[in-house]
């Protein structure tokens, strides 16, 4: 991706034309940018960036590039003078990071700049002055491999300017997420920030976990979630933050696009989505992702600052994002390797944490056994105990380089990417919840189902329990609420279950693991239904007939357009299996545009369709059976569709309801 | 009206009708019973408009008249009158006045107009049933039925009436009953009926210790009149699958087994099944059978070994175990016999020693083991 040294060219009119305009130098920190840019593209293995009076008086970067020569530095300085871009078809297949060869002459109309810089192939190096656009050099000067840009006096010809720049501390604050962009992106490289002469970080060349331990402290490292994923041609891949690394204020999160850093409201809102209710309203997780893209199916030319991404397939970007973010968390969750906060606890302190103790291999946790745990009565006391030895004090407080920056700059940084529904967000959770998988759950329609209840007595049924049935006189702590939620009561007060939407996350995960590794039993039919199809269905039904059977259904063609079902899943409720069948079909069409894999899509119709229902009464016996079996699923907070599954009811939240202190 | 009785008189006719009270209705009539007094003859009767209940006491009777009541509100007060007389009356407001001892009611009742009419039989067949055998058939028939309310013929039992034979079967795809009674007295046309669960269910209760049943049929209704109560009933159209076809004919690997023994093991393997497909495997060879249960998911493991009497070659098949149960319930014999095919077939169950005249066998169809 790098290209040799001293193939600075002018660009044509029609490309610079089709650069969008715009100021470059924003502030200090676009400075920085430009600078570390042009460090990147040198091929810098060290990189250090040192700053007086946030930028002011003093920006200086010092790589250990490639350097220029004497005619690379006129070019250097002459607007959309630039190594990067030989034609308009080039503007396509921007891989590089500062292409658009405006950086260093506008950096030096505004600033005073001084530059020393050596090629690898020059006996010598050289000096080049600019000083409010008039140029000294280049002379020859005594100097190491690479260059070392020295920017003083920023704005001092444009008082306009400096009139809207805001604190030192704010503008400092700037050029350290900057910074921290860069050294995230490139974690191989080695990073020095200094600021007034002092070193405010040193990182090594390390990996991405290692870097996110240098710059968060090795405690975050247990709570960190690796990221890993595609989807057609599109790769993620990165880290994301559990509950002990939710914020309450953004600045920890960090898209980058072929490395390029941008910000995403749109992909933010899918990391928030594959969160679930994992986390709610008003936090934000720590995450560091990077996408893998061809050049040629995403944008970056939006803006100048080229803080933005046009994505050919937005829709691809979201669920790349969303699923990836998904499994990282289903992995973890179900592994017990790391807390995650509670979902829908909006107390803030930590007795809300839970943690799933590893299990030994052929043994689960029964499902009421780990709603206990999950919302167990713990005391902060003891869950801080618990998670104390994994949790740096530094970490759980304060960001290490927060001791230099007021706390309310911190708003400001990334005030662009706020994504405007979450401006909107209800207080409720559940609430918040559904619309934010709304994008994804497109013309899915939950509650679409009819309402058999019509009159809404307010009845809490419990039923007896069946034929054949365990005992269970020791779990009589759940009752079914009209006929749509199963309340159970724990330790710390009050579990909600929707019971479709539970149901459907444990069939989702069945049918998956039936196509990948156990086949699903058919309980068999005494008389085989024959079912008329569409040709349309009865070609998809060709496809995905395989499928099918690896879940338990035998079905098979019998001629024209007439198929016979012979088996379907055991332990499924089936009321009329062509119905059944007819309704996945139609489903896994819609599925099918939304999902990655085509098990995926199969998995999400049928788990949605064969699911228990809003409306259908459920007996005790099958209420415990399906809170042992949403237990046991990778990800039992969230359906399919994105959709809560629990929601938690804490004494002191109903305590705070009906006014009791 | 005006009528006098023994709170005794008047509870036992409400308990037998008061089953036929829909739980929900959308129509509030429906909640209501029908009094309707002529001399000393007082009738009550409740109806879902499918299933229609009459009863008929003797009271002391003083003025003529009708008056539909609520059930649960008359229900409640006269259960809680024992021992006392009851005097009620109604008065031109459609209350219902009642007085009991030191007490004095009055319950909001609905005219008597407004309730529906009884269904009229176009008898077109009689048939004849001692009280034994029309238990025999519902108890074992009603359990096997489907919920499925869009295959409405299976949601019903059938009953085909031949010359001296009746069949009745039962199936919801899984497992299907069917019991054929040849000691049976008939001589009119075939006829196929299938009956509401919920009218069998209604006739059961209300049959007597001993006697016969006399079952009216119509087009599409049938009236069965016991010793203290007429049973009204819609039948339920649609056509009943042709069950005989899936009735294996030469099974000849014959498990002969313990009942009560098989029902045990089976309790206690299911334990271990998976909650959702309860799912139990048969291992059937020579002079044992082991049943076996597993919870891939949660780890659990049921393993029962039963002597057992068996003539084929060694077969593993799985069962839903609360299917299988049901069905093990209803075999009278200490033991019973099961004639196991193959995996993709259902296996027939049946008692050692049928009752004279009798063929009852019951049908389970495996799970397919991938």
């Amino acid at each position: 991706m790098l290209t040799p040294p001293g193939k600075i060219k002018i660009l044509s009119e029609g490309i610079a034309n089709r650069i969008a305009a715009g100021e470059v130098v924003e502030r200090p920190a676009s400075v920085v940018k430009e600078l570390i840019e042009n460090a990147l593209d040198a091929g810098a293995t060290e990189i250090l960036v040192a700053v007086k009076k946030a930028g002011f008086d003093e920006i200086l970067v010092t790589d250990n590039g490639w350097g220029m020569d004497d005619e690379d530095l006129l070019l250097a300085f002459r607007r959309h003078a630039t190594s990067k871009l030989d034609s308009a078809e080039d503007l396509l297949r921007i891989t590089h990071l500062g292409f658009r060869g405006e950086a260093l002459p506008s950096v030096a109309s505004v600033s005073r700049v001084e530059v020393l810089t050596k090629r690898d192939d020059r006996p010598t190096g050289f000096r080049f002055k600019v000083d409010g656009g008039k140029a000294t050099g280049p002379e020859p000067a005594a100097t190491d491999r690479g260059s070392s840009i020295r920017v003083r006096s920023l704005f001092y010809n444009v008082p306009a300017r400096r009139k809207f720049l805001r604190t030192p501390a704010t503008e400092y604050n700037h050029i350290v997420n900057v910074f921290r962009k860069y050294a995230l992106s490139y974690p191989e490289i080695k990073w020095t920030l200094k600021r007034e002469d002092d070193t405010v970080w040193d990182f090594s060349s390390s990996d991405l976990r290692g870097r996110i331990g240098q710059m968060y402290g090795e405690g975050a490292l247990s709570h960190i979630h690796t990221v890993e994923g595609r989807t057609g041609d599109m790769f993620i891949e990165g880290v994301v933050g559990g509950g002990e690394l939710f914020r309450k204020s953004r600045g920890d999160q960090f898209f980058f696009i072929n490395k390029r850093p941008f910000i995403s409201s749109s992909l933010h809102h899918a990391v928030i989505n594959g969160f679930g209710p994992l986390i709610h309203y008003g936090q934000f997780p720590l995450y560091v992702l990077f996408l893998r893209l061809d050049p040629e199916d995403f944008d970056v030319n939006v803006h100048p600052s080229k803080h933005e991404v046009r994505f050919r397939d937005e829709r691809q970007a979201y669920r790349t994002v969303l699923h990836g973010i998904r499994d990282a968390l289903g992995n973890t969750i179900r592994s017990g390797e790391s807390p995650v906060n509670m979902p829908l606890d909006k107390t803030t302190d930590r007795s809300s944490h839970f943690k799933l103790t590893p299990q030994p291999h052929g043994r689960k946790i029964d499902g009421r056994e780990e709603l206990d745990l999950l919302f167990g009565n713990r005391s902060s006391s003891q869950s801080r105990e618990s998670f104390g030895s994994q949790t740096t004090p530094v970490i759980s407080k304060d960001y290490p380089y927060q001791q230099n920056v007021p706390k309310d700059t911190h708003s400001h940084s990334n005030q662009s990417a706020e994504h405007p529904s979450t401006e909107d967000h209800h207080d409720s959770s559940a609430q918040s919840q559904s619309d934010l998988a709304a994008p994804l759950a497109g013309k899915y329609d939950p509650h679409g189902e009819t309402d058999r209840l019509m009159n809404s007595e307010a009845t809490v049924h419990e039923s007896t329990s069946d034929v054949g049935s365990v005992d269970s006189s020791q779990r009589i702590n759940v009752w079914q609420l009209h006929r749509t939620y199963i309340l159970s009561q724990v330790k710390s007060g009050l579990v909600v279950i929707d019971q479709h939407v539970a149901h459907e996350r444990i069939l989702y995960e069945k049918a998956i693991d039936a196509m990948k590794e156990r086949p699903w039993n058919g309980q068999q039919l005494l008389f085989p239904v024959e079912v008329e199809l569409t040709p349309d269905d009865s070609a998809m039904l060709e496809e995905i007939a395989e499928g099918l059977g690896r879940m338990g259904f035998d079905v098979e063609h019998l001629k024209g357009l007439t198929w016979q079902i012979r088996s379907f899943p055991a332990g499924i409720k089936v009321k009329n299996e062509s119905k059944l069948l007819k309704d996945i079909l139609r489903d896994y069409r819609n599925e099918h545009e939304l999902r990655l894999a085509p098990e995926e899509a199969l998995a999400a119709s049928f788990a949605c369709k064969a699911a228990i229902k809003k409306g259908d009464p459920l007996n005790l016996e099958e209420m415990n059976a399906l809170i042992d079996d949403l237990f046991l699923t990778r990800y039992p907070f969230v359906c399919p569709h994105g959709r809560p599954v629990v929601i938690n009811l804490s004494m002191k939240e109903l305590n705070k309801l009906f006014l009791r202190e | 009206m005006r009528f006098s009785t023994s709170q005794s008189n008047f509870i036992e006719a409400f308990n037998r009708i008061a089953p036929a009270v829909p739980s929900k209705s959308t129509l509030p009539i429906l909640s209501n019973i029908l009094l309707q007094l002529e001399g000393n003859r007082l009738r009550m009767v409740a109806t879902d408009l499918e299933v229609s209940v009459l009863t008929e006491i003797e009271v002391h009777g003083q003025e003529d008249g009708a008056l539909s009541v609520p059930a649960k509100k008359i229900g409640d007060i006269s259960r809680e009158l024992e021992g006392l007389d009851l005097e009620c009356w109604m008065d031109e407001n459609n209350h219902l006045l009642m007085n009991a001892g030191a007490g004095s009611y009055k319950v909001p009742g609905i005219s008597a107009l407004e309730f529906p009419n009884l269904p009229e039989i176009e008898e077109s067949a009689k048939v004849t049933l001692s009280t034994d055998k029309m238990d025999g058939f519902i108890r074992r028939l009603t359990f096997a039925v489907s919920k499925d309310e869009l295959r409405p013929a299976l949601t019903g039992v059938f009953f085909q009436l031949r010359p001296n034979e009746i069949r009745g079967v039962a199936t919801d795809g899984h497992r299907l009953v069917r019991i054929v009674d040849q000691s049976f007295q008939y001589d009119g046309d075939p006829r196929e009926l299938i009956f509401p669960v919920k009218a069998l269910e209604m006739v059961r209760r209300n049959l007597p210790e001993e006697g016969d049943v006399e079952i009216n049929i119509g087009a599409n209704q049938v009236m069965i009149k016991l010793e203290d109560a007429t049973l009204f009933s819609r039948l339920i159209e649609g056509k009943y699958p042709h069950y005989e076809s899936v009735i294996p004919q030469n099974i000849e690997d014959r498990l002969i087994v313990g009942t009560e023994d098989l029902i045990r093991a089976v309790k206690r393997a299911a334990i271990f099944s998976n909650p959702i497909s309860r799912q139990v495997i048969f291992k059937v060879e020579a002079e044992k059978l082991e049943i076996t249960a597993e919870d891939i998911e949660l780890g659990g493991q049921g393993k029962e070994v039963i002597v057992a009497s068996y003539n084929g070659s060694p077969k593993e098949i799985g069962y839903n175990a609360n299917y299988i149960l049901e069905i093990l319930k209803q075999i009278e014999t200490d033991e019973l016999r099961m004639d196991v095919g193959g995996t993709t077939q259902a296996a027939i169950i049946k008692p050692t020693e049928p009752a004279e005249g009798e063929d009852f066998l019951m049908l389970i169809m495996p799970v397919r083991l991938n």
